[in-house]
């Protein structure tokens, strides 16, 4: 495992048995280390992801991978700082994609309700197509008992939901969702979801893992990606400048070094 | 005046001047229903009695494009035995919304409207998310002269009683010791009742000026406890006193608050000294001024925050354009890109400053920046980003538009800005006339530092999520004209020769480049800039010297931490540091002013760790009065939601041994006699009269107030605690 030229085109080779659709991607992208096994692609309809804590990165890291994949817009109704354009700028190969994602913020529940139900007419006043809508830690504000009676938040989160099912299959694309931590209070946000992914922390990184899908590719453990945003960012650039966008200067020019089989550390896939 | 109003006594107004208001300071609201109003007389007070008062709440649809069935809710509120009348209005839920059918409910009883307002959230035909309710949570007696018409501003200058008890007499159940106006009495409570009464009767006072509304519960137990009847604060026979607020802890903007109980007492108005904002850091004659702007009546206004004043305004400006002022905003800023976000989150301008003591600096202030940028660029929630104009880009970085229509939030400070501006040119004129009248400056000051406040919190305001009125467009739309105009004033200044050494939101301080051949006038400088950017830039003048203070743990400039010797007056300006702290112990402030003269003098570091050697000396041989030692800390919490052993957390288990109650909001002062304990003796209380203190504490903190001092020049607290050991060294060796 020394070896770590970028030449040296050894992927990732432990593949989950599922996961059909991204497998023939791997295939067809498997002369590239573009990082094609560590995001799972996002289909239409819900995907909820979960976290071991905040999942900041892991969301944007996402949005970003699938906004370099496809056309269109992301509408983006944020929660407490889900958002951070630090963060975002941090890991997008290009400053192009900020203005690929249109943000807007609630900051009481009563706001983000708004923000959900008004989204129509902030997708059909728009130019470009949607490519997917993202909402971050829906509980976030109905769990605070002085702003709202529990009933009175379990009808507006509900009432949340079924509009944000209702906008997938209206607009046909991947609404991606999360919570702030998973009980029974939000579990109703799990049911509503057509699949899950989680994301947790390994020793050898942030792997994403679902019923389809699981982290393949992997950084090498000599120090250099050893930050999630370092690696997630060479590999986000390193996928753009397959698809051709242009990358900032700013951004960095290495590509994920040759990564390391998985033969250790294998999941039994949920 | 009549004595019986109809049950619908109000019309809403188009125009923006109060017409044919009825003049009243305070109303009383008694359970029956019925509504005392007060107004002043030349020698006292007359009051009317008013039946038939039915407080109007709305509700409407949460936004125009939700078809609500409001039917349901008239048959509801119909059937309800705390409803007068339901009936349909055309209103607009919202400054960006046009007229609109809603529900006005009125409800029998100022008590009731809450309740009733919960209850258009419980049909489930209705689920919560479709309607919101409109004029709900205001104060009582604002709301009244809302609604029927009413001008609180008292037509005289109101009379006052003071009364006070120290702490330790809130010890027990009744007081020992009271002082009634300028006068303590002490004794039994026959004797001290006495006073009390005797002093109401003379005066026949308007306001009572407590130092805690306590004193208005534990008079009339003392009364009760020695069967004495003839005892009596109210100007109404048949109500001695209300409890209108029970003491309570509250969530506002994201931080705990706690608010004292509140008390009425009829024909009178109770002004709370430990739960007044605006008596704090204005007066009395500051508050009238809000009572006129906001309609808040006296004691309203007294215990109001700035943000209850601000919203008060903004109602009022609401109340006159036909707009409901939500109880919950729904509304929700508008979908931006990142990049747009991403440039709107840089905040407010900062120049780096450069850390260090600068030789003539001079220094330039935009007066009421924030306020004046909202009125010049027409920054209000009802005009950002308008649709009509929406191709437009007035905002800069942010690409927002700006209607052309004039924003409310204009007329709301406009007034307000103006109004300061001649209340300070009045000022000066005063101080500058050959017999200046005291009082007069007091109550312009007064003023003036009550209309700062408001105009300092509106561009907060604007970014708070539960402010009512508050839109974050405007709040980044402020930021971005800010940073616009600093830069603005940046390039005309380097320009003219100078060179920017520190910048912070609305002040400038600048000295000569050495590089330029010479410098252009300042004022010149300052009066191109104004006509360039629309809001004054006023010279504010010269400092032989000023330092920056570094940030504590890092090389940066603290932005806020600064002090200066003004240039041809002996005075220094200082903002931040220990001796401009109100808990900093006398003893402290005094050195640290010494030391700030010292620096002045002799520019010598070395100079100033002489005086610290010597304040040392003088506190490890005991010789300083703990008097001049005593801390005083305002309490935030109680005190078992401390998490750290403080010497706070000790001195309120101190006097909670005693018997004494200090409430969040309240100040707890007192002397630090043994840091090393993690008990109630690590401090004694102020009113214990301390004979001992501990050296070691204070040494701590002397040194602190001198690394505040010297670390503008690289002096941090590690160099000055190795120069101390020196000399002590050399002190040794001397014996
Ligand atoms: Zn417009």
């Amino acid at each position: 495992m020394n070896d770590t030229n970028v030449s040296d085109r050894r992927l990732a080779v432990s593949q989950p048995a599922s996961g059909a659709k991204r497998n023939r991607d791997l295939r067809r992208d498997a002369s590239l280390p573009d990082g094609a096994t560590v995001f799972p692609t996002l289909d239409a309809g819900v995907t909820l992801l979960d976290g071991d804590n905040r999942v900041v990165a892991p969301i944007q890291s996402l949005v970003i991978d699938h906004l370099l994949m496809n056309d269109g817009t992301a509408f983006w109704i944020d929660v407490h700082g889900y958002a951070t354009t630090t963060q975002f700028t941090r890991i997008a190969p290009s400053q192009q994609l900020l203005d690929r994602v249109k943000v807007a913020r609630g900051f009481t529940p009563f706001q983000h309700y708004s923000v959900v139900c008004d989204l129509p007419v902030a997708i059909d006043s728009h130019p470009d197509d949607p490519a997917l809508i993202v909402a971050p830690a829906l509980d976030a504000h109905y769990r605070n008992e002085d702003t709202l009676a529990t009933e009175q938040a379990e009808t507006l989160l509900g009432r949340v939901l079924a509009r944000l099912r209702r906008y997938a299959r209206a607009y046909d694309v991947p609404v991606l969702v999360g919570r702030t931590t998973s009980n029974l209070a939000t579990e109703p946000i799990a049911t509503m979801a057509d699949r899950q992914i989680h994301c947790e922390q390994t020793s050898m990184g942030p792997q994403f893992v679902g019923d389809e899908f699981e982290t393949t590719l992997y950084p090498v453990g000599d120090g250099l990606y050893q930050t999630t945003f370092a690696y997630w960012r060479a590999l986000l650039a390193a996928r753009a400048r397959r698809v051709g966008t242009p990358i900032d200067d700013s951004q960095p020019t290495v590509r994920p070094k040759a990564p390391k089989p998985l033969a250790t550390l294998q999941h039994g896939g949920r | 005046m009549s004595t019986n109003k109809e049950s619908k006594p109000w019309k809403l107004r188009s125009g923006k001047i109060w017409r044919h208001l009825i003049v009243a300071y305070k109303f009383d609201f008694l359970d029956d229903g019925r509504v005392l109003e007060w107004e002043l007389t030349a020698d006292g007070a007359d009051y009317t009695v008013q039946t038939g008062y039915t407080p109007r709440f709305f509700v409407g649809a949460r936004s125009s494009s939700v078809d609500v069935a409001l039917e349901a809710l008239v048959e509801l509120y119909e059937n309800h035995p705390d409803v007068a009348a339901v009936e349909r209005l055309e209103r607009r839920p919202g400054f960006r919304r046009q007229h609109e059918s809603v529900l006005a409910i009125d409800a029998t009883h100022v008590g009731a409207v809450p309740t009733l307002a919960e209850q258009a959230r419980q049909l489930p035909a209705i689920p919560i998310g479709d309607v919101t309710t409109f004029n709900v949570d205001y104060s009582r007696e604002f709301r009244y002269c809302l609604e029927t018409d009413h001008d609180p501003t008292p037509t005289r200058s109101p009379t006052t009683l003071t009364l006070s008890v120290s702490l330790p007499e809130t010890a027990g159940e009744k007081y020992g010791e009271l002082t009634v106006g300028e006068k303590t009495v002490s004794g039994d409570p026959a004797t001290i009742l006495a006073a009390v009464q005797t002093a109401i009767d003379d005066r026949d006072p308007d306001v009572l000026i407590c130092s805690s509304a306590n004193i208005i519960p534990t008079l009339y137990s003392m009364a009760d406890d020695d069967a004495i009847d003839w005892f009596s604060l109210s100007r109404w026979p048949d109500v001695e006193y209300q409890q209108l607020a029970t003491r309570s802890s509250y969530a506002s903007y994201g931080q705990i608050g706690h608010s004292p109980a509140r008390y009425n007492v009829p024909g009178r108005v109770i002004v709370d000294c430990s739960n007044s904002f605006f008596l704090g850091q204005a007066n009395l004659d500051g508050i009238l001024d809000l009572v006129s702007r906001s309609r808040k009546p006296l004691q309203e206004a007294a215990w109001a925050s700035i943000g209850n004043i601000l919203t008060a305004i903004q109602i009022c400006e609401a109340h006159s354009r036909d707009v409901l002022v939500p109880n919950h905003s729904w509304r929700h800023e508008q979908f931006k890109s990142m990049g747009t976000l991403h440039n709107a989150d840089r905040g407010g301008f900062t120049f780096a400053s450069e850390v260090g003591l600068h030789e003539n600096v001079h220094e330039l202030d935009f007066a009421s920046l924030y306020p004046n940028i909202i009125c010049t660029r027409n920054v209000s929630p009802d005009v950002i980003r308008c649709d009509c104009h929406a191709d437009r880009s007035d905002v800069p970085e942010l690409g927002y538009s700006i209607c052309e229509e004039e924003g409310y939030l204009v007329d709301v400070l406009q007034p307000l800005i103006d109004d300061r501006q001649a209340i300070k040119a009045e000022l000066r004129r005063e101080r500058a006339s050959d017999h200046p009248d005291a009082d007069r400056i007091e109550s312009l000051s007064g003023r003036s530092d009550a209309l700062k406040w408001i105009l300092v919190a509106c561009f907060g305001y604007q970014g708070f999520n539960n402010a009512k009125f508050g839109r974050i467009e405007c709040h980044e739309a402020i930021n971005a004209f800010a940073r616009e105009i600093l830069l603005t004033a940046k390039d005309h200044l380097e320009a003219g020769g100078w060179r920017v050494a520190h910048g912070i939101v609305d002040s400038i301080w600048v000295k000569p480049e050495p590089e330029a051949a010479d410098q252009q006038p300042l004022e010149e400088i300052a009066a191109t800039i104004t006509d360039d950017v629309g809001i004054e830039l006023e010279y504010e003048g010269e400092f032989d010297w000023v330092a920056f203070v570094p940030q504590r743990n890092s090389d940066g400039g603290a932005l806020t931490k600064y002090f200066g010797k003004h240039a041809n007056r002996d005075e220094f300006k200082i903002r931040g540091i220990e001796a401009r702290q109100r808990s900093t112990p006398p003893f402290i402030e005094a050195f640290q002013t010494e030391c700030l003269d010292c620096l002045d003098r002799t520019r010598s570091p070395q100079a100033v760790l002489g005086l610290l050697e010597r304040a040392i000396a003088r506190l490890r041989r005991g010789d300083v009065d703990p008097a001049e030692l005593v801390v005083r800390n305002r309490v935030s919490k109680p005190v078992n939601a401390y998490s750290q052993y403080t010497t706070n957390v000790a001195a309120l288990e101190r006097a909670r041994d005693q018997g004494l109650t200090i409430h969040p909001g309240q100040d707890v002062r007192y002397v630090v006699v043994d840091d090393e304990k993690r008990s109630r003796d690590r401090v004694a209380l102020a009113h214990e009269s301390p004979e001992r203190y501990d050296a070691s504490y204070y040494v701590t903190e002397l040194v602190r107030a001198t690394e505040s001092i010297l670390s503008p020049v690289g002096w941090k607290r590690e160099q000055i605690h190795e120069e101390l050991e020196e000399s002590e060294e050399v002190d040794l060796r001397s014996f």
